[in-house]
């Protein structure tokens, strides 16, 4: 087991522990990475130094635990525990002292049978559940994930700056030659799902999954994500990425990287430019 | 006019000629006026443009916006027929921008250099260099009534006002004489003779305004298309019976074996109840 992802060589790797594949390393390419370096230097810096605001959501995390479902089954069973409701653990108008009490030994017990799990609440198991059935019964999203390789880790050189890059694919269908992203949202309408495009950037991710690909040789003609709602009925969607927006992925990654690299080279970490710049409401306003 | 000089695409021996029907008049490069056949111009009309775009839309050597894109290439086509010049041209010197057709300045320059309405354009610089001042002139002379044409000037002042010198990946930075005398001459073209742009701006300024291109994507890059991902998923399907008995299993594509699938087979999501 590597300690950190500069430690394996570049291709195509299985079981990198999520903590070694997600930890920073100064200059090293991931969505993440220029997600921050686009916003600006300072901000990447902050999180690579991991002075930043704490990021982890209950969005993220319930994000992670639906993938994890999904695509992981049995690591979801190993390492994720559904908690029972153990009602109030302080006193209410509707809750005594004794009772509270009671809950709160409940839930403490429950804590330490559990130690080591990542908890998750009832509802959320239950949306989660939902979200998986929903999956495997679409007719196409089912079909999607009947097959392939989860969780694949892929490290590469960039060959314009010479900066390690790695990405990591939900899942890889190599007879359809397809990459396969899960994506859980609250509205996976076209019109709803095309703003959380733009919003997330997922044309860099895409973008960069093809190059990452391309580089090392591994067969790739579709990037799909597969989004599914987070709430009754769970309806699910697909979506590739049109020709444009790959396009404007790939420019928009370059720029970064680009960026970083410049960055990384002089080791100089901007913020936002200096100025004042005249500022407009938006469109809808 | 007829349809089949313009661009290079013979027109099917056996379609009637009325087909193709003159609808419009405008002016070509030449000058002169003149009956252009429009593939929007009614149902047959259309459909010999199509058969001829689909035709088109299979060459290996067209770019990658018009390959395998029936309705880009009836767009081209319709463009060639217009302007008067081959649609492999249009082809060859439109970028897509961000959505936004552009035709290249290089393209716009040639054009005007081969209509025969003006003296080939050329280029004076003014001011001082180094300034915000500095810049570029094209100009030309109107072959008929000998009149001198002087195009927009435009200056560093101006590509820095404008936005264009900041945008990341710039070519002013790394070229600026190139694009001072691209810019000079589609503003010029613009202004004499707009029809050959056809009211689209240059792909040189669509970059300048909208960042870089998407023809800038390497090819490798490039997706398949949904129909065909959904056709092989469907194809894959395995047929089962009303009792649930599997007639054909799933027939996956050919793996190249760089990488193998768990052994584990399709386990329900864990629970810990």
């Amino acid at each position: 087991m590597v300690d950190s992802i500069l430690d394996l060589p570049n291709g195509v790797h299985r079981d990198v522990a999520p903590a070694v594949y997600h930890a920073p390393a100064l200059g090293v390419v991931s969505k993440t990475a220029l997600d921050k370096i686009h916003r600006s230097p300072a901000h990447y810096k902050a999180w690579l130094d991991g002075t930043d605001a704490e990021e982890s959501s209950e969005a993220l995390e319930f994000g992670a635990a639906f993938h994890c479902a999904l695509l992981e089954p049995d690591r979801f069973a190993a390492e994720y525990a559904i908690a029972p409701d153990f009602g109030d653990t302080r006193k209410t108008d509707k809750t005594t002292k004794e009772d509270a009490k009671a809950n709160k030994t409940r839930r403490d017990e429950w804590r330490t049978a559990n130690a080591g799990k990542q908890p998750l609440d009832a509802f959320d198991a239950n949306c989660i559940a939902g979200m998986v059935a929903a999956v495997r019964q679409h007719p196409l999203a089912g079909k999607m994930i009947r097959d392939g390789v989860s969780e694949l880790t892929l490290k590469w050189r960039d060959s314009e700056t010479g900066l390690t890059c790695k990405s990591r694919l939900d899942r890889y269908v190599e007879g359809h030659a397809m990459i396969l992203d899960a994506k859980s949202t609250l509205d996976a309408r076209w019109e709803a799902f095309r703003k959380d495009i733009a919003k997330w950037r997922y044309h860099v991710q895409d973008a960069l999954y093809r190059s990452a690909a391309v580089e090392l040789g591994i067969p790739v003609q579709y990037f799909v994500f597969l989004a599914c709602e987070k709430l009754p009925p769970y309806a699910v969607a697909t979506y590739t990425l049109d020709a444009d927006g790959i396009g404007r992925g790939y420019s928009a990654a370059r720029a970064d990287i680009d960026l970083l690299a410049t960055c990384v080279r002089d080791n100089v970490w901007p913020g936002y430019p200096v100025g004042i710049k005249e500022i407009e409401l938006p469109p809808w306003a | 006019m007829n349809l089949e000089p313009k661009n290079g695409a013979p027109t099917p021996a056996n379609e009637p000629a009325a087909a193709l029907a003159p609808v419009d008049d405008v002016l070509t490069t030449s000058g002169e006026p003149s009956r252009v056949l429009s593939a929007f111009s009614g149902e047959s009309a259309f459909i010999v443009a199509q058969r001829m775009a689909k035709a088109l839309s299979s060459s290996s050597l067209l770019p990658e916006t018009f390959r395998n894109n029936i309705p880009n290439c009836m767009i081209a086509m319709e463009l060639a027929n217009r302007i008067g010049c081959s649609v492999f041209m249009i082809c060859q010197n439109m970028d897509v921008i961000h959505g936004r057709p552009g035709l290249r300045a290089k393209f716009l320059i040639a054009t005007v250099n081969a209509s025969g309405r003006f003296e080939p354009l050329r280029f004076k610089w003014e001011g001082k260099p180094g300034t915000d001042d500095y810049g570029c002139r094209a100009y030309s002379k109107d072959l008929r009534t000998g009149v001198p044409c002087e195009g927009p000037l435009i200056t560093w002042g101006l590509a820095k006002s404008e936005g264009w010198v900041s945008k990341s990946g710039s070519k002013w930075k790394t070229m600026p004489e190139k694009m001072f005398m691209y810019r000079a001459g589609a503003w010029w073209t613009d202004l004499y003779c707009p029809e050959f742009g056809m009211g689209m701006g240059t792909a040189e300024e669509a970059i300048d305004t909208y960042g870089e291109p998407v023809v800038s994507t390497p090819a490798a890059l490039m997706p398949g298309t949904p129909a065909a991902l959904e056709a092989a998923l469907t194809a894959t399907a395995p047929l089962v019976t009303a009792d649930g008995e599997v007639l054909s299993a799933p027939e996956t594509a050919k793996a190249s074996g760089k990488i193998k699938a768990p052994v584990d087979d399709d386990p329900e999501p864990g629970s810990n109840g």
